[in-house]
């Protein structure tokens, strides 16, 4: 119950802004056409809902975000480590990451195109490119971080050095892996979306473009509401597997937010 | 008062002679932290190394320990140069380093299963252990749900597990609040004459160091040398009512320490 009582309590914002957008819209300030009120948006949703339109929108932005952050997370996790494993790794990567980290990745979607076509293939390695660097640094810092006297008691105790990674390095950085893999999420979205727009190849990033071009302002607004929706779930989803993955940090059992 | 027991070099388990550990700064300079440092410890002794902080104490323990690699001299392990660290030596650190995903079994499992001791064997003698420092109940509780005194029992049941002829001890009661300090001091003295390890003990405390131990090793402050070895062998009433004796060489040996406190101020 208190679980549900939070839950509502931290609903009550989004509620009443959506209250002040419904009642901005009908005090007629502002033309339908540039804010067309939260009910008729509602209304439009629910429309895209019984024609399957929304469903297939979602399912197809929702399986290149993840499909491309998926890729993202096991390519820059692996760099991530061996960057705090190996001095040489850590030589060569170590540029590359300082440049490839503030470096905006969208830059890169005209020569992925030019590369893979106005595809699934260019939408999901932008998707896969964009949070990459995040996420190789977040598990450099969390691989090199660990206390190096847990290292210690490991081998006091009879491990090879080999061992280590495997049994102490990888537990011991998850809580940070996991941080950047959730810092990086919305990085994954972005690059879905906007990639969506400039290809045109649908999904809700496509569905935005078009509502665009028809000059259609409730289809915008629907748009901006469904990907919030998404967003939300997919983020709710990767801190709800951060407390099962975490049960032995004192973290995970105050309930930590994302 | 620099004696050591007759049997000492037939039976040294650890036998350490003219050490010494320099270290380079991030300016590149180098900087000796021990010095030509002559030690034996005889098999089953307790003994504790004092000195102001920054002497080098815990350098020692962990170059006794395998994990940092000395300079010059040589360091004989029960018969054996010294090479690396192995379950031979079973290390308790200040800061407990439980394994913090693993529960307090798993811990107390881990190098067991790294010695191939057979499962019911290794089951057998976690749930003992377990029980012995006191912590039954808590097999599955992960170290951040235990108090510091539970989790140093932990961890000392997790470095008793794979059975360690020598016991380092790095300030294992200095994070621990006085009677729990009290309790696991006893705890720790039963362990000795039960199993007659060998302990080599790091701590700041006197009083600690000459109700504990058999000997005291004093040292200087850096560069960390022998300032004198103080016998700390005869009976003890307890470590608040020891006797005159034992306030006695606690006075003394906290003269030494404050000469030397005083020194690297002077």
């Amino acid at each position: 119950m208190t679980g549900l009582r939070s839950f509502a309590v931290s609903l009550a914002p989004v509620l009443v802004l959506i209250a002040m957008w419904e009642g901005v819209a009908r005090s007629g300030l502002l033309t339908p056409f540039l804010l067309p009120a939260f009910s008729v948006v509602i209304g439009r949703i629910w429309e895209d809902l019984l024609s399957g339109s929304l469903a297939s929108a979602m399912a197809l932005t929702t399986a290149r975000a993840l499909s491309g952050f998926s890729i993202a997370a096991v390519l820059g996790v692996s760099l991530g480590i061996v960057m705090a494993v190996s001095g040489a790794m850590r030589w060569f990567f170590d540029p590359i990451v300082s440049v490839g980290f503030p470096t905006p990745k969208i830059a890169f979607l005209p020569i992925i195109v030019l590369w893979l076509g106005l595809n699934d293939a260019s939408v999901v390695a932008i998707t896969a490119l964009s949070p990459f660097f995040i996420i190789a640094i977040n598990s450099h810092a969390g691989a090199s971080g660990v206390d190096k006297q847990l290292l210690w008691a490991a081998r006091s105790l009879g491990s090879k050095p080999g061992e280590l990674m495997r049994e102490i390095i990888l537990p011991a950085a998850t809580p940070q892996i996991l941080t950047g893999l959730q810092i990086a999420l919305p990085t994954a979205m972005i690059a879905t979306l906007v990639s969506e727009m400039l290809t045109g190849v649908g999904g809700l990033g496509g569905q935005l473009l078009d509502a665009q071009r028809y000059a259609d302002s409730p289809g915008l607004f629907a748009g901006v509401v469904e990907i919030a929706f998404v967003g939300t779930v997919l983020i709710r989803g990767v801190a709800f597997g951060r407390r099962r993955l975490l049960c032995w940090h004192s973290e995970g059992r105050a309930g930590a937010t994302a | 008062m620099n004696g050591l027991p007759a049997t000492a070099a037939a039976e040294a388990a650890i036998e350490i002679s003219g050490l010494n550990f320099e270290y380079e700064t991030a300016g590149q300079q180098k900087v000796r932290a021990l010095d030509g440092i002559e030690l034996s410890i005889a098999k089953g002794e307790f003994v504790s190394i004092l000195g102001p902080s920054g002497c080098g104490k815990s350098t020692l323990l962990y170059i006794v320990g395998g994990f940092v690699p000395f300079n010059q001299g040589s360091i004989i392990v029960e018969g054996r140069p010294l090479a690396g660290p192995g379950p031979d030596r079973g290390v308790v650190f200040q800061q407990f380093a439980l394994f913090p995903w693993k529960t307090v079994q798993q811990n107390v499992l881990y190098g067991m299963e790294k010695q191939r001791v057979p499962k019911a064997e290794r089951l057998e003698r976690a749930a003992r252990l377990i029980r012995e420092v006191g912590l039954a109940g808590f097999e599955d509780s992960f170290p951040s749900q235990l108090s510091g005194g539970m989790r140093q029992r932990a961890a000392i049941a997790r470095t008793l597990a794979v059975d360690p002829s020598i016991l380092l001890m790095d300030e294992p009661f200095g994070a621990l609040d006085a009677q729990t300090r009290s309790i696991m001091q006893e705890q720790l003295l039963e362990i000795w004459r039960s199993t007659g390890k060998t302990v080599l003990f790091v701590t700041h405390d006197v009083r600690e160091a000459v109700y504990l131990s058999q000997r005291v090793v004093l040292m200087t402050k850096r560069p960390g040398r022998i300032k004198e070895i103080v016998d700390t062998d005869f009976e003890k009433g307890g470590e608040f009512a020891g006797g005159k004796r034992f306030d006695d060489t606690v006075e003394y040996i906290w003269n030494q320490v404050k000469a030397e406190i005083g020194a690297s101020h002077g």
